[in-house]
């Protein structure tokens, strides 16, 4: 019974990738996956080699090896928390066939426990990007035997197991909370974002942690420590993390199977809202009918707006703190040639634009209510207007504050300003069609849970990490360019190159885009 | 009101629908009985413009679905079986989202939507979210939404699935009442003594293909539409 689940579980996690709209098996999908994942991975890993090296240069010849897991392991931890919490929730308390399996003859901890796989294996993804190039930098400073290779391993795996209860544990906490309250979109934004705000917390002051953990590195009784003692190859220490957190899982498996049919069955009673009769209703274009649908939407969904819209609230941010830091990066910058300065400016609010991905999962997000703005009198390509409009909407106004604030804290001229913003502005109008057309050649409506439509979707994935890919390209590109073009020129000339592919897009979207769209 | 001809629709190597030929007047309530699997569903959402279609063509009003699809699908409107509807809107925001798209002037939308919902006794939920709606209110919902735009031609997929008896009754008095005043109605169903009672015509399909169509006393003559549709099945 509990195979039939996991097999169905793991159908529903990986056919998010490989099945074409129609539900038909895409053959190349499944490999254009894994290639896509090996390019994410390889691209995100060579952060992590740096800072592995950089651990690894200090640590090491210190004699405290230990340090060095114990750092990785933190890191890899909190970033495979950070990435997996958004979609606990949803795939554990939201899955649209829970009372249908719940009406089966399964046990409900089965059900909890095979849904846990889907979170595991996320978890287990952002974990591998830290620890696989992190100890393989480890390896290469020490030289690798056995239990060095093997207990690391082991230790990736045990950690992500904790990582799996943290982020049940976090689910669980948000579902607890959405029982109390009448709108669940806001409570599931409002505890994420306390769960990210104490991330934040924790990240930027763990220098002072560090700071701690170096001055206590004598002291073997310390859990990093063991966790340290384990990656190195020490076996009882190994031992002692694996017994640890099959405990904890066992005790948040416990917690969580404890109230889980309450939480899927109850449904919130909430004071009933009094129709008024006469209320004036005014009619709205087209465009505005359809756009105003989308924004509905969004905001009804949390993991629409935590997962698509992360960059509205880190962009202004990121703002605030470039605005409050200001004078500390002056001294850095005044190392960095000044005609570089717009590039950085340029890149770094591409990238952050990046984070926004509203438009890549937008036709898979129709789901099963496709069949309402199919059967409806409406331009197809309105319909793919008002999903691009929802990108740009959300996107542009936050990115043009951060614009505004990172030429300010470079200190660039107004003429150049303006070009930066002109450039990134034109920049997330061409990613907005990006996502929408990689969403029109891939849709998914067959989804058991929004999650699987905006998170765990090629789309979203190509979208998100080609936009910082590209970003980063384009201002490489000036950089080999740099003798022989001055920035300004390249500035004009990269905003004219990017409305020439804009408008390229567009067309392609009215003609071919609404081809495939009439076909799905 | 609507010609289908030589209609085919392939998935795959399996033809759900083929080649399919039928018409309905004006004033005409058009049963469309068949077994599970038989192409209903893919016919109507084929006249419908949902589907795409492989061959043949349907015409609404004259309006070919390939080729004026949007002046087709502004005199037609579809109730599917499983009323799919926008649970992140209320009752009411769907249907002013309806309205906006048909452009219905408002005052003329908010008299019909407080007719129909006081007849299908929803008025109350309207202000509630369509999540929190049973199958029955949003089917009812989604008849109210394909009525309120004064459609020529309604299609319905299984409509009578999820309403209870009172409102099935008034559902029906409302399909006869849409083509008395001239409209017409192409919808499928399994209850075959509604079809019998309903119909002014009836087409029986089986496995994509037209099996027998008419009048419902050509179709059935003495014995009832039941035993003349399990004859035809076997």
């Amino acid at each position: 019974m509990f195979k039939a689940l996991l097999r169905k579980q793991l159908r529903e996690l990986f056919g998010s990738f490989t099945r074409r709209g129609n539900g038909k098996k895409n053959k190349n999908a499944k490999v254009g996956f894994i290639i896509l994942y090996v390019i994410c991975f390889f691209s995100l890993a060579i952060a992590f080699v740096g800072m592995g090296t950089m651990y690894a240069d200090v640590i090491i010849p210190s004699g405290q090896n230990w340090l060095y897991y114990s750092l990785c392991s933190v890191m890899a931890v909190a970033l495979s928390v950070f990435g997996s919490s958004f979609a606990t929730y949803s795939t554990l308390y939201n899955a649209k066939d829970n009372e249908l399996l719940l009406s089966l003859p399964i046990p409900p901890k089965y059900i909890l426990l095979a849904r846990s796989i889907s979170v595991y294996l996320l978890g287990l993804m952002f974990e591998a990007v830290v620890f696989i190039p992190t100890t393989i930098v480890y390896l290469v400073k020490v030289g690798a035997n056995a239990l060095n290779v093997i207990c690391p391993i082991i230790l990736m795996f045990a950690l992500s197991v904790l990582i799996l209860c943290l982020t049940c544990f976090f689910g669980w906490v948000i579902a607890v909370v959405n029982r109390k309250i009448k709108n669940k979109t806001v409570g599931t934004v409002i505890t994420t974002i306390l769960l990210l705000g104490a991330y934040y917390v924790f990240y930027f002051n763990a220098q002072q942690v560090l700071t701690a953990v170096l001055a206590s590195a004598m002291n073997a009784n310390i859990p990093l420590h063991i966790v340290g003692d384990a990656g190195i190859g020490k076996v009882i220490p190994l031992i002692a993390v694996i017994v640890i957190v099959a405990i904890l899982f066992v005790i948040t498996y416990r917690i969580l199977s404890s109230n889980f049919i309450k939480i899927v069955t109850t449904k919130t009673t909430t004071k009933k809202v009094e129709y008024k009769k006469n209320v004036e209703v005014k009619q709205n274009t087209l465009s505005k009918t359809l756009l105003k649908k989308e924004i509905k939407h969004l905001k009804s969904s949390a993991a629409y707006l935590m997962n698509g819209a992360f960059g509205v609230l880190a962009m202004p941010a990121c703002a605030i703190v470039l605005l409050i830091k200001a004078k500390d990066i002056k001294p850095l910058l005044e190392l960095v040639p000044s005609k570089w300065l717009a590039i950085i400016a340029f890149v770094c609010v591409a990238v952050l634009s990046s984070m926004n991905s509203l438009s890549a999962p937008s036709i898979s997000l129709e789901g099963k209510n496709f069949w309402i703005i199919r059967s409806l009198p409406v331009n197809s390509y309105a319909v793919i207007n008002s999903k691009i409009t929802l990108h740009e909407l959300f996107t542009i106004p936050p990115a043009m504050i951060t614009g505004i604030a990172v030429c300010y804290s470079l200190s660039l001229d107004w003429s150049t300003s303006v070009n930066v913003l002109a450039a990134d502005f034109i920049f997330i109008v061409l990613m907005a069609q990006v996502g929408v057309a990689l969403n029109l050649k891939m849709p998914k409506l067959d989804w058991v849970n929004e999650t699987q439509a905006v998170k765990n979707s090629i789309p979203v994935l190509i979208t998100i990490f080609g936009g910082w890919f590209a970003a980063v390209v384009l201002g490489g590109i000036y950089f080999i360019l740099r003798n022989m073009i001055d920035v300004q020129t390249y500035l004009v000339a990269l905003l004219v190159a990017l409305a020439l592919l804009t408008r390229l897009l567009g067309n392609w979207l009215r003609g071919r885009g609404v081809e495939l769209f009439e076909a799905i | 009101m609507l010609r289908i001809e030589h209609l085919t629709k392939r998935y795959g190597d399996k033809e759900a629908v083929s080649d399919l030929n039928l018409e309905i007047q004006a004033g005409e309530v058009y049963g469309f009985i068949g077994h599970n699997g038989a192409g209903k569903t893919t016919t109507l959402k084929s006249i419908a413009g949902i589907m795409q279609f492989d061959e043949g063509e349907i015409y609404v009003d004259d309006y070919s679905v390939k080729k004026e699809t949007l002046a087709c699908k502004k005199i037609m409107a579809y109730i599917p079986d499983n009323p799919d509807l926008y649970e992140f809107m209320t009752g009411i925001e769907y249907l002013n989202f309806i309205g906006d798209i048909f452009e219905i002037e408002p005052s003329e939308r908010m008299a019909l939507i407080n007719d129909y919902a006081e007849k299908f006794e929803i008025i109350g939920d309207l202000a509630q979210p369509i999540s929190s709606y049973s199958h029955g209110m949003k089917q009812k919902l989604a008849v109210i939404s394909a009525l309120i735009h004064k459609p020529k031609l309604i299609l319905m997929d299984e409509p009578f699935v999820g309403l209870d008896p009172k409102a099935s009754f008034l559902l029906k008095n409302i399909m006869r009442e849409h083509c008395d005043n001239g409209g017409a109605i192409f919808f499928s169903t399994h209850v075959l003594e509604v079809a019998e009672k309903l119909c002014d015509k009836v087409a029986i399909i089986k496995d994509g293909k037209l099996i027998q169509s008419g009048t419902m006393e050509e179709v059935k003559g003495n014995e009832s539409l039941e035993e003349v549709f399990l004859e035809l099945e076997e």
